[in-house]
Protein backbone atom coordinates (compact mmCIF):
# COMPACT_ATOMS: atom_id res chain seq x y z
CA UNK A 1 0.00 0.00 0.00
CA UNK A 2 1.64 3.19 -1.31
CA UNK A 3 2.42 5.78 1.87
CA UNK A 4 -0.05 8.74 2.46
CA UNK A 5 0.73 12.15 2.36
CA UNK A 6 -1.27 15.09 2.72
CA UNK A 7 -0.81 18.59 1.44
CA UNK A 8 -2.10 21.55 2.67
CA UNK A 9 -2.03 24.81 0.56
CA UNK A 10 -4.63 27.03 -0.86
CA UNK A 11 -2.69 27.52 -4.03
CA UNK A 12 -4.53 24.96 -6.15
CA UNK A 13 -1.44 25.00 -8.52
CA UNK A 14 0.97 24.37 -5.76
CA UNK A 15 -1.01 21.50 -4.36
CA UNK A 16 -1.08 20.32 -8.05
CA UNK A 17 2.41 19.81 -8.05
CA UNK A 18 3.04 18.63 -4.80
CA UNK A 19 0.43 16.11 -5.78
CA UNK A 20 2.19 15.21 -9.17
CA UNK A 21 5.97 15.05 -7.62
CA UNK A 22 4.68 12.87 -4.75
CA UNK A 23 2.46 10.45 -7.21
CA UNK A 24 5.54 10.18 -9.61
CA UNK A 25 7.64 8.61 -6.61
CA UNK A 26 4.82 6.10 -5.58
CA UNK A 27 3.17 8.21 -2.84
CA UNK A 28 -0.52 8.11 -2.74
CA UNK A 29 -1.30 11.97 -1.98
CA UNK A 30 -4.44 13.54 -0.41
CA UNK A 31 -5.51 17.34 -0.63
CA UNK A 32 -6.87 20.37 1.80
CA UNK A 33 -7.06 24.01 0.74
CA UNK A 34 -6.15 25.25 4.37
CA UNK A 35 -5.26 24.03 8.04
CA UNK A 36 -9.19 24.32 8.80
CA UNK A 37 -10.10 22.28 5.69
CA UNK A 38 -6.90 19.77 6.81
CA UNK A 39 -7.75 19.37 10.26
CA UNK A 40 -11.40 18.49 9.04
CA UNK A 41 -10.06 15.86 6.91
CA UNK A 42 -7.10 14.48 9.06
CA UNK A 43 -9.51 12.02 11.16
CA UNK A 44 -10.62 10.34 7.87
CA UNK A 45 -7.60 9.99 6.55
CA UNK A 46 -6.27 6.81 7.93
CA UNK A 47 -2.76 5.90 7.19
CA UNK A 48 -1.55 9.58 6.94
CA UNK A 49 2.28 9.61 7.39
CA UNK A 50 2.94 13.11 6.52
CA UNK A 51 1.76 16.47 6.25
CA UNK A 52 3.33 18.94 4.05
CA UNK A 53 1.95 22.28 4.89
CA UNK A 54 1.88 25.69 4.03
CA UNK A 55 2.03 28.88 6.48
CA UNK A 56 0.07 31.64 5.16
CA UNK A 57 -3.11 30.39 4.51
CA UNK A 58 -7.03 31.73 5.19
CA UNK A 59 -9.33 30.28 7.56
CA UNK A 60 -6.23 28.39 9.80
CA UNK A 61 -2.64 28.93 9.14
CA UNK A 62 -0.03 26.08 9.29
CA UNK A 63 1.40 26.79 12.37
CA UNK A 64 -2.30 26.97 14.32
CA UNK A 65 -2.85 23.69 12.55
CA UNK A 66 0.74 22.39 13.77
CA UNK A 67 -0.46 23.70 17.27
CA UNK A 68 -3.76 22.06 17.11
CA UNK A 69 -2.35 18.78 15.88
CA UNK A 70 0.05 18.55 18.06
CA UNK A 71 -2.86 19.08 20.91
CA UNK A 72 -3.93 15.80 19.98
CA UNK A 73 -2.34 12.58 21.01
CA UNK A 74 -3.58 10.54 18.01
CA UNK A 75 -1.55 13.03 15.96
CA UNK A 76 0.92 13.77 18.63
CA UNK A 77 3.74 11.78 16.28
CA UNK A 78 2.63 12.66 12.50
CA UNK A 79 5.50 14.34 11.00
CA UNK A 80 4.72 17.86 9.50
CA UNK A 81 6.63 19.45 7.03
CA UNK A 82 5.93 23.29 6.25
CA UNK A 83 6.38 24.55 2.89
CA UNK A 84 6.13 28.29 2.17
CA UNK A 85 7.61 31.04 1.34
CA UNK A 86 8.92 32.72 4.86
CA UNK A 87 12.30 32.05 5.79
CA UNK A 88 12.32 34.31 8.52
CA UNK A 89 14.00 32.36 11.53
CA UNK A 90 11.46 33.11 14.24
CA UNK A 91 8.94 31.53 12.38
CA UNK A 92 11.17 28.57 11.85
CA UNK A 93 12.13 28.18 15.21
CA UNK A 94 8.34 28.67 16.17
CA UNK A 95 7.75 25.61 13.35
CA UNK A 96 10.39 23.52 15.12
CA UNK A 97 9.00 24.28 19.09
CA UNK A 98 5.98 23.37 17.98
CA UNK A 99 6.95 20.08 16.71
CA UNK A 100 7.34 20.68 12.78
CA UNK A 101 10.21 17.84 11.70
CA UNK A 102 11.03 20.49 8.31
CA UNK A 103 10.95 23.24 6.92
CA UNK A 104 11.31 23.96 2.86
CA UNK A 105 11.35 27.73 1.26
CA UNK A 106 9.12 27.97 -1.87
CA UNK A 107 9.81 27.26 -4.72
CA UNK A 108 11.00 23.64 -4.10
CA UNK A 109 12.99 21.58 -6.54
CA UNK A 110 10.84 17.94 -6.92
CA UNK A 111 13.83 16.01 -6.17
CA UNK A 112 14.47 17.59 -3.00
CA UNK A 113 11.01 17.28 -1.79
CA UNK A 114 10.92 13.51 -2.37
CA UNK A 115 13.94 13.37 -0.59
CA UNK A 116 12.46 14.78 2.29
CA UNK A 117 9.32 12.73 2.29
CA UNK A 118 11.10 9.66 1.97
CA UNK A 119 12.94 10.37 4.99
CA UNK A 120 10.44 11.55 7.03
CA UNK A 121 7.84 8.63 6.17
CA UNK A 122 10.93 6.20 7.21
CA UNK A 123 11.34 7.12 10.62
CA UNK B 1 12.21 57.10 1.75
CA UNK B 2 15.91 58.05 0.96
CA UNK B 3 17.08 57.64 -2.89
CA UNK B 4 19.30 55.01 -2.11
CA UNK B 5 17.19 52.79 -0.03
CA UNK B 6 14.62 53.48 -2.98
CA UNK B 7 17.40 52.16 -5.42
CA UNK B 8 17.96 48.97 -3.05
CA UNK B 9 14.32 48.30 -3.02
CA UNK B 10 14.30 48.16 -6.98
CA UNK B 11 17.12 45.95 -7.17
CA UNK B 12 15.87 43.67 -4.78
CA UNK B 13 12.33 43.47 -6.92
CA UNK B 14 13.93 43.43 -10.36
CA UNK B 15 16.73 40.24 -8.84
CA UNK B 16 13.73 38.39 -7.23
CA UNK B 17 11.43 38.54 -10.30
CA UNK B 18 14.28 37.71 -12.85
CA UNK B 19 16.06 34.53 -10.61
CA UNK B 20 12.22 33.42 -9.91
CA UNK B 21 10.73 33.54 -13.98
CA UNK B 22 14.27 31.86 -14.56
CA UNK B 23 13.33 29.15 -12.42
CA UNK B 24 10.06 29.05 -13.81
CA UNK B 25 12.15 28.79 -16.99
CA UNK B 26 10.91 32.18 -18.55
CA UNK B 27 13.91 33.82 -18.71
CA UNK B 28 13.63 37.64 -18.60
CA UNK B 29 15.06 40.77 -19.12
CA UNK B 30 14.46 44.01 -17.15
CA UNK B 31 13.93 47.10 -19.32
CA UNK B 32 16.24 49.48 -17.91
CA UNK B 33 14.81 52.43 -15.37
CA UNK B 34 11.55 52.94 -13.96
CA UNK B 35 8.71 51.58 -15.84
CA UNK B 36 5.24 53.98 -15.98
CA UNK B 37 2.58 53.17 -13.32
CA UNK B 38 0.12 51.71 -15.77
CA UNK B 39 -0.11 48.11 -17.09
CA UNK B 40 1.34 46.86 -20.21
CA UNK B 41 -1.29 46.52 -22.79
CA UNK B 42 -0.84 42.74 -22.95
CA UNK B 43 -1.28 42.34 -19.32
CA UNK B 44 -4.72 40.48 -18.56
CA UNK B 45 -4.07 38.53 -15.31
CA UNK B 46 -2.85 40.30 -12.02
CA UNK B 47 -1.28 38.64 -9.01
CA UNK B 48 -1.79 41.04 -5.97
CA UNK B 49 -0.30 40.39 -1.94
CA UNK B 50 -0.08 43.13 0.81
CA UNK B 51 2.37 43.02 3.48
CA UNK B 52 2.69 45.18 6.47
CA UNK B 53 5.25 45.26 9.08
CA UNK B 54 6.39 47.57 11.97
CA UNK B 55 8.22 49.62 9.64
CA UNK B 56 7.32 49.18 6.28
CA UNK B 57 3.80 47.99 4.33
CA UNK B 58 2.33 48.45 1.55
CA UNK B 59 1.41 46.04 -2.14
CA UNK B 60 3.17 43.99 -4.48
CA UNK B 61 1.94 43.40 -7.97
CA UNK B 62 2.54 41.22 -11.07
CA UNK B 63 0.63 41.15 -13.74
CA UNK B 64 1.07 39.63 -17.99
CA UNK B 65 -0.38 37.86 -20.25
CA UNK B 66 -2.28 34.59 -20.05
CA UNK B 67 0.15 32.89 -22.34
CA UNK B 68 3.53 34.16 -20.15
CA UNK B 69 2.07 33.00 -17.41
CA UNK B 70 0.17 29.77 -18.59
CA UNK B 71 4.64 29.09 -19.75
CA UNK B 72 6.24 29.90 -16.34
CA UNK B 73 3.22 27.43 -14.87
CA UNK B 74 5.70 24.57 -13.00
CA UNK B 75 6.80 21.69 -15.39
CA UNK B 76 4.91 19.11 -14.56
CA UNK B 77 1.77 21.01 -15.17
CA UNK B 78 2.62 22.16 -18.18
CA UNK B 79 0.19 19.21 -19.95
CA UNK B 80 -2.72 20.12 -20.62
CA UNK B 81 -2.20 22.90 -21.94
CA UNK B 82 -3.94 25.97 -20.82
CA UNK B 83 -5.73 28.18 -23.28
CA UNK B 84 -7.46 31.65 -22.63
CA UNK B 85 -10.51 29.61 -24.86
CA UNK B 86 -11.51 27.73 -21.87
CA UNK B 87 -12.69 29.58 -18.82
CA UNK B 88 -11.82 26.96 -16.67
CA UNK B 89 -8.37 27.60 -17.66
CA UNK B 90 -8.62 31.02 -16.28
CA UNK B 91 -9.02 29.56 -12.91
CA UNK B 92 -6.26 27.73 -13.07
CA UNK B 93 -3.60 31.06 -14.17
CA UNK B 94 -5.55 33.42 -11.83
CA UNK B 95 -4.20 30.66 -9.19
CA UNK B 96 -0.73 31.12 -10.75
CA UNK B 97 -0.15 34.75 -10.74
CA UNK B 98 -1.59 34.85 -6.89
CA UNK B 99 1.38 32.14 -6.14
CA UNK B 100 3.66 34.02 -8.18
CA UNK B 101 3.16 37.29 -6.65
CA UNK B 102 3.51 35.57 -3.10
CA UNK B 103 6.46 34.14 -4.30
CA UNK B 104 7.98 37.04 -5.44
CA UNK B 105 7.02 38.96 -2.10
CA UNK B 106 8.38 36.09 -0.24
CA UNK B 107 12.05 36.42 -2.11
CA UNK B 108 11.77 40.61 -1.23
CA UNK B 109 10.63 39.47 2.41
CA UNK B 110 13.77 37.52 2.88
CA UNK B 111 16.21 39.84 1.93
CA UNK B 112 14.81 42.92 3.95
CA UNK B 113 14.90 40.83 6.87
CA UNK B 114 18.47 40.80 6.67
CA UNK B 115 18.08 44.41 6.88
CA UNK B 116 16.07 44.42 10.19
CA UNK B 117 12.76 44.58 8.64
CA UNK B 118 10.49 41.84 9.33
CA UNK B 119 7.16 41.47 7.13
CA UNK B 120 4.04 40.18 7.44
CA UNK B 121 1.98 38.89 4.06
CA UNK B 122 -1.32 38.67 3.41
CA UNK B 123 -3.21 36.12 1.68
CA UNK B 124 -2.54 36.60 -2.05
CA UNK B 125 -5.24 37.34 -4.73
CA UNK B 126 -5.38 37.32 -8.67
CA UNK B 127 -7.99 39.13 -11.45
CA UNK B 128 -7.96 39.04 -14.91
CA UNK B 129 -9.69 40.93 -17.88
CA UNK B 130 -9.50 43.02 -20.59
CA UNK B 131 -7.79 46.56 -20.23
CA UNK B 132 -6.64 46.28 -16.64
CA UNK B 133 -5.65 49.38 -14.86
CA UNK B 134 -4.01 50.78 -11.80
CA UNK B 135 -6.24 53.19 -9.90
CA UNK B 136 -5.27 56.85 -10.13
CA UNK B 137 -4.06 58.85 -9.22
CA UNK B 138 -1.37 56.17 -8.10
CA UNK B 139 0.41 56.11 -4.94
CA UNK B 140 3.12 58.34 -5.02
CA UNK B 141 5.48 55.62 -3.61
CA UNK B 142 4.78 53.05 -6.32
CA UNK B 143 7.81 52.11 -8.02
CA UNK B 144 7.43 50.06 -11.48
CA UNK B 145 9.74 47.88 -13.60
CA UNK B 146 9.12 46.25 -16.78
CA UNK B 147 10.45 42.92 -17.89
CA UNK B 148 10.14 41.01 -21.57
CA UNK B 149 10.44 37.45 -22.41
CA UNK B 150 9.61 36.69 -26.45
CA UNK B 151 8.13 39.96 -26.94
CA UNK B 152 6.01 39.80 -23.89
CA UNK B 153 5.77 42.14 -21.00
CA UNK B 154 5.68 41.37 -17.35
CA UNK B 155 5.42 44.36 -15.17
CA UNK B 156 5.57 44.37 -11.50
CA UNK B 157 4.97 47.25 -9.21
CA UNK B 158 6.06 47.45 -5.65
CA UNK B 159 4.70 50.02 -3.61
CA UNK B 160 6.21 50.73 -0.03
CA UNK B 161 5.22 52.68 2.40
CA UNK B 162 8.61 53.02 5.05
CA UNK B 163 8.59 54.57 8.49
CA UNK B 164 10.25 57.29 8.96
CA UNK B 165 14.36 56.81 9.21
CA UNK B 166 14.28 52.85 8.34
CA UNK B 167 17.39 52.95 6.36
CA UNK B 168 17.48 49.30 4.71
CA UNK B 169 21.18 50.51 3.44
CA UNK B 170 22.40 48.99 7.20
CA UNK B 171 22.31 45.14 7.98
CA UNK B 172 20.52 43.65 11.15
CA UNK B 173 22.65 44.41 14.68
CA UNK B 174 22.84 40.64 15.13
CA UNK B 175 23.68 39.43 11.32
CA UNK B 176 20.81 37.21 10.78
CA UNK B 177 19.55 36.48 7.61
CA UNK B 178 16.43 34.56 6.26
CA UNK B 179 16.34 30.97 4.86
CA UNK B 180 16.51 30.95 1.18
CA UNK B 181 14.41 30.06 -1.94
CA UNK B 182 14.97 25.64 -2.56
CA UNK B 183 16.44 25.87 1.13
CA UNK B 184 15.59 22.57 3.36
CA UNK B 185 15.72 22.15 6.62
CA UNK B 186 15.14 18.95 8.46
CA UNK B 187 14.46 18.98 12.82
Amino acid sequence: MPTKIMIVDDSFTVRQQVASTLAEAGFQVVEAVDGEDAHARMGSEAGLALVICDVNMPKMNGLELLEKVRAEPRFATLPVLMLTTEGQPELIAKAKSLGARGWMVKPFKPEQLVAAAKKLTAR
Amino acid sequence: MTPQTSELLDRLVIEATSELLRACRVPVQATPGLAPIALPRNATVAGIVGFSGEQMRGTFLIASSFELLARSRPAALQTPKRVPENERDWVVIRDWAAELANQLLGRVKNRVYAMGITLHVSTPTALSGEALAVAAPSSPHARAHSFTSRGEEVWVCLDATLEPGVDLTQPRDDGAEAAREGDVLLF
